[in-house]
């Protein structure tokens, strides 16, 4: 119903969206207001659950003409909206970064399905996203790559996942002002609002798991491997 | 250096007659301190330290009775100091960082674990 009435930026979101209710965990956009309805989803995957699986695709598929994702981006080629199926992402082609772009909208038409949309149904519509894009199944980011820096790979962890959802790194695609600005990140001597030194042990502490340090933050927890977690402490701590 | 030997010889004898001798050179009350510094307590619940509360990882405590640590290495206080400098050359996979500690902080660290109830 909200969905029929949803208009934005010339993009009508009409069609059977309204009539799917839809199933599973609702997902949150990009919090503007500390109030809390209910509890804070605990972790934030940075890689899609379903990656790979063809009867995800086959429901992606339905699902993106179902909440007329068709209508702005045709059948990935492009209309009102950009096209899908080229190699230009401004927002980023991760799974990570597709399940964003439509959780939270983009400024230029795209409209915030959060809230209308099931947790499930995004990743599936991303993994369906980034098959017409051709794009090559997500592994650990640590695994691709041998020859990387840990920098490098640690860059690619933060900036494929939920990191650049909040903050900021100037110089990157990662521009949010919802949390603070890392750009000086390890110029910093302590984190966590000021409750925690600035080292590693705390900071790797902080990312999997702040709710447990300092109860009421807005920071989510992130699930990460443990080379995942090794390259991205390593990138944070090179933000001079 | 002796002197703390011995200091930490006696709380280890006094807490609970441990299966492991003390950590040659280490210093526990150093170690406390290193703890406290280094954020082991963002993952770790660490018996006798309330500001210790982190539930990534598995709570510290009477380590020196323990037969295995990290549930792989007999619990020698090599194995432990090892485990604490480079978690990840022990365990590829694990979570627990490398945080860059010392040879000697390394040694106080372990000293201190062994001292725990
Ligand atoms: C990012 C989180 C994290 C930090 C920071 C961390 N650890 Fe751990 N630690 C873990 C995890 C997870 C395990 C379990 C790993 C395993 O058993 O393979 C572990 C296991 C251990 C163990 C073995 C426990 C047992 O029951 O056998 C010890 C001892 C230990 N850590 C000490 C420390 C010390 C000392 C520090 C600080 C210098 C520290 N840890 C910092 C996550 C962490």
């Amino acid at each position: 119903m909200g969905l029929a009435l949803l208009t934005v930026g010339g993009c009508s979101i009409t069609g059977p969206a309204a009539s799917v209710p839809p199933p599973g965990n609702m997902v949150e956009g990009n919090r503007q207001s500390l109030l809390q309805p209910g509890p804070l989803r605990p972790v934030r995957l940075v890689r899609n659950p379903v990656a790979g699986d063809a009867q995800a695709i086959q429901d992606g598929k339905r699902l993106f003409n179902q909440f007329n994702c068709s209508g702005c981006h045709g059948a990935g080629g492009g209309a009102i909206g950009p096209a899908l199926i080229d190699d230009q992402w401004i927002y980023g082609n991760s799974a990570a970064n597709i399940f964003w772009s439509i959780i939270e909208g983009r400024p230029a038409g795209m409209p915030a399905f959060g809230g209308k949309i099931s947790e499930d149904q995004t990743w599936k519509i991303a993994a369906f996203v980034r098959s017409i894009a051709n794009l090559p199944e997500e592994v650990p980011t640590g695994e691709e790559s041998r020859g990387e820096s840990d920098v490098e790979k640690g860059k690619k962890v933060f900036l494929r996942g939920s990191c650049v959802m909040c903050h900021t790194v100037r110089g990157t695609v990662s521009l949010s002002r919802v949390g603070p600005d890392l750009t000086h990140f390890a110029s910093r001597t302590r984190i966590a609002a000021g409750t925690l030194p600035n080292t590693r042990g705390n900071l790797a502490g902080w990312i999997l798991n702040p709710q447990n340090l300092k109860p009421g933050t807005q920071m989510p927890a992130t699930q990460l491997e443990g080379q995942e977690l090794h390259a991205l402490l390593t990138f944070l701590e090179s933000l001079k | 250096m002796r002197k703390s030997l011995v200091a930490g010889l006696a709380i280890l004898l006094a807490s609970c007659s441990p299966k492991h001798s003390v950590v040659a050179g280490g210093e526990p009350n150093t170690g406390k301190n290193l703890v406290g510094w280094y954020g082991c307590g963002s993952c770790h619940e660490i018996s006798g330290l309330p500001e210790a509360k982190g539930l990534v990882g598995p709570p510290l405590r009477r380590i020196a009775r323990r037969v295995y640590i990290t549930g792989s290495v007999p619990n020698t206080p090599a194995n432990l100091m090892h485990w604490i400098r480079e978690p990840r050359k022990v365990d590829a996979r694990t979570i627990m960082p490398d945080m860059g500690i010392s040879e000697q902080h390394g040694r106080d660290i372990a000293a201190f674990l062994y001292t725990l109830d």
